[in-house]
């Protein structure tokens, strides 16, 4: 039962020619990019943000024309292009797909219509790397799933900081998070060369080749694109639009021509279960992180929110008036743009933080804002007699507050919290964007390489369901150890 | 020990208490009875300062706090702390707090207002709880106990805190009539012993058995104040007969059959039909 979801790249409808029918009949060719981040690939054109522009979309108007239909972008995030290819969400990739074993274990590839190398990009000035060997023992940015993170993670011995957009890399580059950052090449020449602060470093090396992804049925839609790129070659309409796009150098013409086929491997999917000895330690390290973020924002979000619901009952006017503004707005704004605001947008302000602790301020500031409104709720849920029978006593609002208002509000607030304490648990993937590498992002970089996401799934879920149970059963075990009210 | 000079406060245009003026020797008893809405609780709430009022000088020993334009000099409200671990408060409602047990809600304020000494306060604890008659509930939690003796624990717990001056607001009307009985012995102990005490109550054998004055408020004013007896049997007002009328019990089958006092509906019906009192 469990294998029928397993993406297996071979579909019911064995159809060879299903496709490329179909695209005639439409007339439409829908190719898969992700224009987040794009340049100079695919990206909105800034001068019109409604259309976009890039070598690619030359690319695949071209293309499109040899098949004698028109071209369509259908955007989906680069990590799922082959997973949405095999789905059926578009007839083919088109968006800097390397050919490689893993991704030919998956879809079929045409031959390549760009050779790409790695470049290595420091801080002007920096003189001190040549070679990629050189990396070793630094921090060194890299983009999320592309294959200069899997050429440093096979070296080993570098500090790999993942990012989900080259535009990121560059940022934390000239703000020192990292030393240096490997990128392929025409992103670097897109987005470090024309940067003062950026400069290139060493050759260009590790030539790589960008193929159009089509699903592993599709022999004669793979034929006719493979037709399409030898004559866009043959033309000189491909080197017209590197040209345009300064992406030309002297090597691509002999490197596109020599070009041999990669093999595709011999076995097909990797399930991930049965190697489950290999695969669950790198989830657990993942999940240590995880635990690690949401205990630490937690604390912070439980302290803050306390502070803000009493300011919010008892603090003098204008201190009520900062504390709503603080819960309204932190409510009412996305966790994700807080956290892209804390890391990247700080730094402008002088206020550099790692990404851990700008995860750890992000989730916990995030989660204050709810706290403080399960205090609030929990404080005036006691009844206004418990405060005037400790007052008449002759004690301060304070005391009162400490000794008898907060002691019965906690355990009122204790059920929501810790419901707030498991959503949080799961909210702590997004940190993620702040090249956070925890369970979940772990995850999603063993499902783009291994493509088994439901065996990882079923693992990760077992992660995060193993950690999030006892802590319901923590809380359950508080609230019974707090009760007072016997009948 | 009391002094209440032309006290004044209003909500919001509706005037609760209208220049009320009082004064209470020490040891001396007094006993507040009105229709609701009259004023008795919100008077007894401007005394320990849980509600502030708008006119007027309240002295208590020899604390003064003065107030003019509902506004209080910052000398004054500095004293508001010092009056109300003298003035000790029982509510209608107990307000004992529900997550401490009974013997943790008497220490709860010497140790944390006075720093007395754990220890010594579990000792005097004990011994006030032994004195209303609970020395086997220490550790009981307020919800374990019946109104009757949650109300015993929670004078338990104002005593600790060795006030000069008692304040009871409607001390037993939360309460089944068989417990009552309970609350009532220990407040008239309590007398005996020379308590000061302000009582607003309905509890008329209370009144007539241990009150030195009774008042009579309405629409926020003293109409009439004087020995319980003479309130009883002739008071001044009509106003004060119409409101007796209503929560004395109604005339009763047994009523004369005794002799005056054995039985409470007998003797308040006595006492207003002007017989034998």
């Amino acid at each position: 039962m469990a294998l029928s979801f397993l993406p297996a790249g071979v579909s019911a409808d064995d159809t060879p020619c299903a496709t490329i029918q179909e695209v005639e009949a439409r007339g439409v060719l829908r190719w898969g990019a992700d224009a987040e981040g794009g340049a100079p690939y695919v990206f909105p054109d800034p001068r019109n943000p409604k259309r976009y522009i890039g070598f690619e979309v030359d690319i695949a108007r071209a293309l499109a024309g040899r098949l004698g239909v028109r071209p369509q972008m259908v955007q989906n995030s680069w990590d799922g292009l082959v997973s949405a290819l095999d789905r059926g969400s578009f007839d083919i990739v088109l968006n800097g797909l390397e050919i490689t074993p893993e991704h030919l274990g998956q879809i079929a590839m045409s031959r390549p219509y760009y050779a790409y190398t790695q470049q290595i990009v420091v801080r002007k000035g920096d003189g001190s790397m040549r070679r990629v060997e050189d990396l070793k023992g630094l921090r060194v940015g890299v983009l999320s799933a592309s294959v200069a993170q899997r050429i440093l993670e096979g070296m080993g011995g570098v500090d790999v900081r993942v990012y989900p957009g080259n535009v990121e890399t560059c940022r934390d580059l000239k703000n020192k998070r990292i030393d240096a950052s490997l990128m392929d090449l025409p992103i670097a020449l897109h987005y470090a060369k024309p940067d003062p602060a950026l400069d290139f470093a060493g050759k260009p090396f590790a030539v790589g080749y960008y193929g159009v992804g089509v699903r592993k049925k599709d022999t004669k839609l793979l034929e006719a694109v493979d037709r399409a790129i030898a004559a866009l070659l043959a033309s000189g309409e491909l080197k017209r639009i590197y040209l345009k796009w300064g992406l030309w150098d002297a090597d691509q013409e002999r490197r596109l021509r020599r070009y041999s086929p990669v093999e595709p491997p011999k076995e097909g999917n990797v399930s991930t279960l049965r190697e489950w000895r290999t695969f669950l330690p790198l989830l657990l390290e993942g999940a240590v992180v995880t635990v690690e973020i949401s205990f630490l924002s937690m604390a912070l979000a439980i302290a803050l929110g306390l502070a803000l619901a009493l300011a919010k009952l008892f603090g003098v006017t204008p201190v009520r008036w900062a504390s709503t503004a603080y819960i309204e707005v932190f409510r009412g704004t996305p966790l994700l743009i807080q956290l892209y605001m804390i890391y990247y947008g700080l730094p402008n302000l002088g206020i550099r933080l790692s990404s851990f602790e700008a995860a750890v301020m992000g989730l916990g500031l995030n989660y204050a804002a709810y706290e403080a409104e399960n205090y609030r709720a929990g404080i005036q849920a006691i009844p206004e007699g418990q405060m005037e029978a400790a007052l008449s006593l002759g004690m301060t609002r304070w005391q009162a507050l400490r000794r008898v208002v907060l002691p019965q509000a906690v355990r009122i607030v204790i059920p929501p919290i810790s419901n707030d304490f498991i959503a949080l648990f799961k909210d702590s993937s997004l940190v993620s964007v702040i090249t956070m590498v925890e369970l979940t992002k772990v995850y999603g970089m063993l499902a783009t390489t291994t493509y088994d996401y439901m065996g990882l799934g079923l693992m990760t879920a077992a992660i995060y369901l193993a950690l999030s149970y006892p802590a319901s059963l923590a809380a359950k075990f508080i609230e019974r150890k707090l009760r007072y009210d016997f009948d | 020990m009391i002094s209440i000079e032309n006290l004044s406060k209003s909500f919001r245009h509706h005037e609760v208490l209208d220049n009320i003026s009082l004064k209470q020797d020490k040891a001396e008893v007094i006993v507040v009875i009105g229709p609701s809405g009259c004023g008795k609780t919100t008077l007894l709430r401007c005394l320990n300062q849980l509600e502030t009022f708008d006119e007027g000088k309240v002295t208590i020993g020899d604390i003064t706090i003065c107030a003019r334009h509902g506004h209080l000099s910052r000398a004054d409200r500095d004293k508001q702390l010092v009056l109300r671990s003298r003035v000790g408060m029982v509510f209608q409602s107990f307000n004992l707090f529900p997550h401490m047990t009974a013997v943790e809600n008497i220490i709860e304020a010497p140790v944390t207002v006075k720093e007395m000494s754990q220890a010594m306060a579990v000792k005097r604890a004990l011994d006030l709880l032994n004195k209303v008659g609970l020395e086997d509930k220490a550790d009981f939690y307020p919800s374990q106990l019946s109104g009757g003796q949650q109300q015993r624990v929670a004078i338990a717990r104002a005593l600790a805190m060795e006030p000069e001056v008692m304040l009871f607001d409607e001390p037993t009307s939360a309460l089944d009539p068989e417990l009552k009985e309970d609350v009532l012995r220990v407040m008239r102990a309590l007398a005996n012993e020379g308590m000061t005490m302000l009582v607003v109550t309905h509890e008329m054998s209370f009144a007539r058995d241990m009150a030195d004055r009774m008042v009579f408020m309405e629409k926020g004013r003293i109409l009439e104040e004087g020995p319980a007896d003479v309130m009883f049997r002739s008071p001044k007002h009509e106003r004060t007969r119409e409101f007796l009328k209503t929560i004395l019990p109604k005339k009763s089958f047994k009523a004369g059959n005794g002799k005056p006092g054995d039985s409470r509906q007998a003797t308040f019906e006595d006492l207003l039909s002007g017989g034998d009192g």
